[in-house]
């Protein structure tokens, strides 16, 4: 019974946020996938599919970002995204326009933010608009706040949220039936209201 | 020491290792060379399913697993309302549920051994495998579980053997409850009150902490338990001719429980500390072994507990390793009252200790998506008491004639398994699975355990995929089936041998519009040398001293079929059940039943922030018991269904609370299980009644 009355008490003392996230490997292999139900993609890249991967330097939570990147680069290494090639690049947060630069300079068609930048969503989503990268984030409030794509972990299952309007902005065409199996956000309001 | 089967042993041994060869040098071959596959030939709602890491121990979607494989998640296990490990097993596919008068059990594929306690399915917290070496009694699938089941995450079941990986005890097949503890799940704190034949029950109190600093991470949680327990009657008391028996049968405050649960985790980086414990007492309201009835001094007590430091990290290219040391520490201890001496023993006591530490090395290679190498060994070393004793008499060993008990029975021994498996893409439809135990114990001998499967998807992966696999799996026996002895009811038998099963199944699964799959599993399971208590006269001239002697009695072939469902719609329906058929090649065997079935049904569409849940659990006729052994146990329970409901509220406008009203057995049915002989004249034990549990759960970040 004490270690039940020290739980409960340091149930009710504490304060610290924690969050929950999908499993790399899974958030990896959805991200592909998802990138081929955008019938905008090969419009939106060059001969191959480049996904950034930005991470905020020094963050403990970057390392939620490194297993990402690595999870992606070994999944490049088995799949290509509707016929072509990906490449992913890790990019360094150094606030929005510096950001943009890179999308442009790598021909960026995909951007994955992490949980350590999930206080920049709206500069990066600015800058994602701006190149035409499509966006996905771990945790859900950042795709409320803005960004496209949400790989989320519901309790234990995958979980895909779009924010369709930011999908949208950021030049992606993304096909009904993925439409009909994800979770959607932020609907464009019908003409004439 | 056995020695089981060599010949045959060697021979799979290098059937296996030529297969792993043969891999390993595709794989070279394919280095630099690999084709790359679209992505787009995945089925996006295959890649929703999170992974399943039982079947290799590396992480994999269930429909390329080289097993049947089922997973449940935490928020299914808190949908249905499930408060014990048998009540989410039951809802498995292929599983049902019995019990004694000691410990709720499971049986797979119509399989539910007497006095199985738990030694033939093995069950892993985290991949901590809980089972010990002696089994003189053990559940997990109660409330003696070292982790509350409010804060699993997963649940992963493995139908069939694994032994080529797990070694001994993954004979009928492996739970592995996966805590919320790598998730980072919420905190919360939860509490619950129950209720049934119209008195209260008090129920249970617990919480959870998760909390992250940097790299530490820290989980906590706690729940105990209390019940003040059912009343019985049991009419076939009212011909006991050895106890006085109360009027009508009726036994009442006899069942009576209380458990503590505590489990903590630390983890810093690559490197995790866990420490569980559980300790539970219950009374028998049967009084087995001719103890008094009506005693609430007839008591059961349990206590589980480990403490493990492990190490996983991820090396260059596509290696991992994860290293293990834990100590365990399992306690059965009993006592059945008798009469004071000289009439009879006054308070007998059982005791049973396993304590023994173990260390693993794993080693885990991915090269590419293609190729998949594990090796890994596990060395553990048991010490192992066992007691028998009454207050104030002398032992056996004391006084040969008039003794009860035969005092301390030690034994310490080591085992050793090492195991090795390979899968390797073969194309784009094709994979295959090869893997190999070979497994040494100091007292029951060495064997050889290989696999063998293989994974076609013949549509696009993920939709369609069939599996054939031929599996093997062992039960070394235990200490207690070996060595106990207790003078009066129980004699020893070291020279028994391993029980051993071989099982060859087909698996056809078909993903229906993406949220539904259907799974088709046809298996033949063959076992041998299966160990069960027989009735022996030890002495010729005394024909009237019976005792129990464990012992192999020979062969069993089962072979049926499995048709599952399991179905998400989002949030608005959540359904998974099947139905098993299956026949046994020895006619009259007890605790069998030829069907079982289960559906689990849960919906939010109603209204968003409730979830009403329904499940149901059906199995056929089964015989009963030690049939012939004595008078009454013969026969049969006729068939049994139960049902169970919950509605679950997230109450709107307060964030992280819910509130649940749940019902076992909704429906009342007697529902019984078969009782050993050691409960005579009582030959079948029901279903708890109809009981209603409401419980408030809060949780928060």
């Amino acid at each position: 019974m004490r270690l039940l009355a020290t739980v409960l008490l340091g149930a009710a003392l504490s304060s610290i946020p924690s969050r929950e996230v999908l499993p790399a490997r899974n958030q990896a292999l959805l991200l592909l996938r998802v990138l081929s139900y955008d019938r905008n993609l090969k419009a939106r890249s060059g001969a191959e599919v480049t996904v950034v991967v930005a991470y905020r330097e020094g963050a403990p939570r970057s390392e939620q970002e490194r297993e990402m990147a690595a999870a992606l680069e070994e999944a490049a290494r088995s799949f290509t995204v509707s016929g072509l090639k990906a490449r992913v690049v890790t990019v360094p947060w150094r606030g929005a326009a510096a950001l943009g630069a890179e999308l442009k300079a790598t021909g960026a068609a995909a951007l994955y933010v992490g949980e350590s930048l999930s206080g920049e969503t709206a500069g990066i989503s600015a800058a994602a608009r701006d190149r035409s990268a499509l966006t996905f984030a771990p945790l859900r409030e950042m795709v409320e706040g803005g960004l496209a794509l949400g790989l989320l972990n519901a309790n234990d299952r995958a979980r895909l949220l779009v924010n369709l309007a930011a999908s949208r902005e950021e030049g992606a065409d993304l096909d009904s039936v993925f439409l009909g199996i994800a979770e959607v956000i932020g609907r464009p309001a019908p003409a004439g209201r | 020491m056995a020695q089981p089967d060599k010949g045959r042993g060697h021979r799979t041994a290098v059937l296996a290792a030529a297969v792993a060869l043969l891999l390993a040098g595709q794989r070279a071959a394919a280095v630099g060379a690999e084709k790359l596959v679209d992505i787009s030939t995945l089925d996006l709602q295959a890649l929703l399913d999170l992974p399943v890491k039982s079947v290799t121990l590396h992480e994999e979607r269930s429909s390329e697993a080289a097993a049947s494989v089922f997973a449940l998640s935490g928020e299914d296990i808190r949908r249905q309302g499930f408060r014990t490990l048998q009540e989410v097993l039951r809802s498995v596919p292929g599983l049902f549920a019995y019990r004694d008068d000691l410990y709720p059990l499971v049986g797979v594929r119509g399989l539910g051994l007497p006095v199985d306690y738990t030694t033939r399915i093995l069950v892993l917290v985290d991949g901590h495998p809980l089972n010990n070496a002696l089994a003189l009694g053990q559940s997990f699938f109660g409330r003696d579980l070292p982790v509350p089941l409010a804060s699993v995450q997963r649940i992963e079941v493995i139908k069939g053997p694994a032994g080529s990986i797990y070694g001994p005890t993954a004979f009928l097949g492996v739970v592995n409850v996966i805590t919320s503890a790598g998730a980072e799940a919420d905190s919360s704190v939860w509490s619950e009150v129950a209720g049934a034949q119209g008195r209260a029950l008090p129920g249970a109190l617990g919480a959870q902490l998760t909390r992250s600093a940097g790299d530490l991470r820290f989980f906590v949680a706690g729940e105990g338990f209390r019940t003040s327990g059912n009343t019985y009657t049991f009419p076939e008391l009212q011909g006991a001719s050895d106890r006085p028996a109360p009027a009508g049968g009726r036994v009442a405050g006899m069942a009576s429980s209380d458990a503590l649960t505590g489990y903590g985790r630390i983890s810093w980086r690559d490197l995790t500390a866990v420490g569980a414990c559980n300790q539970m007492t219950r009374g028998t309201p049967t009084a087995p072994f001719s103890s008094n009835l009506l005693d609430p001094g007839n008591r059961i007590e349990n206590r589980t507990c480990y403490a493990q430091v492990g190490l996983e990290h991820a090396l260059a290219n596509g290696f991992t390793i994860s290293t293990r040391a834990a100590y365990d520490d399992s306690l059965y201890r009993d006592t059945f009252r008798y009469d004071p001496p000289p009439a009879s023993y006054g308070n007998y006591h059982d005791l049973g200790r396993d304590q023994w530490f173990s260390g693993d090395v794993h080693l885990t290679w991915e090269p590419s998506a293609r190729t998949l190498l594990v090796g890994g060994a596990t060395a553990a070393r048991h010490h192992t008491l066992q007691r028998s004793d009454a207050d104030g008499l002398p032992t056996v060993r004391d006084d040969p004639v008039n003794g009860v008990g035969v005092g301390d029975i030690a034994r310490s021994w080591n085992q050793l398994n090492t195991y090795a498996l390979a899968e390797q893409a073969i194309g784009e439809r094709l994979r295959v699975h090869a893997g190999l135990t070979f497994f040494v114990d100091e007292l029951f001998g060495n064997r050889l355990t290989p696999k063998a499967a293989l994974v076609w998807t013949p549509t696009r992966a993920g939709v369609d995929v069939i599996k054939a696999i031929y599996s093997e799996g062992f039960r070394a026996p235990t200490a207690s089936e070996a060595f106990f002895e207790d003078g009066t009811d129980f004699l020893p038998n070291p020279g028994l041998k391993p029980e051993t099963v071989r099982s060859l199944e087909l698996v056809a699964e078909h993903r229906l519009g993406g949220a539904t799959m259907l799974t088709l599993s046809l298996f033949q399971n063959d076992y041998r040398q299966l160990i069960r208590y027989v009735t022996v006269a030890p002495d010729p001239q005394d024909p009237s001293d019976l005792r129990e002697r464990a012992e192999n009695v020979g062969a069993l072939r089962l072979r049926g079929g499995e048709l599952a469902v399991n179905a998400s719609w989002g949030d608005d329906l959540r359904a998974w059940g099947g139905v098993s058929a299956q026949q046994s090649d020895q006619a009259g065997l007890a605790n069998f039943p030829a069907v079982t079935g289960n559906l689990a049904v849960s919906t939010r569409a109603l209204w968003r922030p409730l979830t009403l849940s329904l499940r149901g659990a059906f199995g056929a006729t089964r015989t009963k018991f030690v049939a012939g052994e004595a008078p009454g146990f013969g026969g049969e329970i006729g068939p049994f269904f139960v049902m169970g409901a919950t509605a679950l509220l997230d109450v709107p406008g307060v964030r992280g609370l819910s509130l649940e009203l749940s019902v076992a057995n909704l429906l009342g049915a007697y529902a019984p299980s078969p009782l050993t002989i050691d409960s005579a004249p009582i030959t079948e034990l029901a279903e708890p009644p109809r009981t209603f549990r409401l419980a408030a759960r809060w949780s928060f970040r």
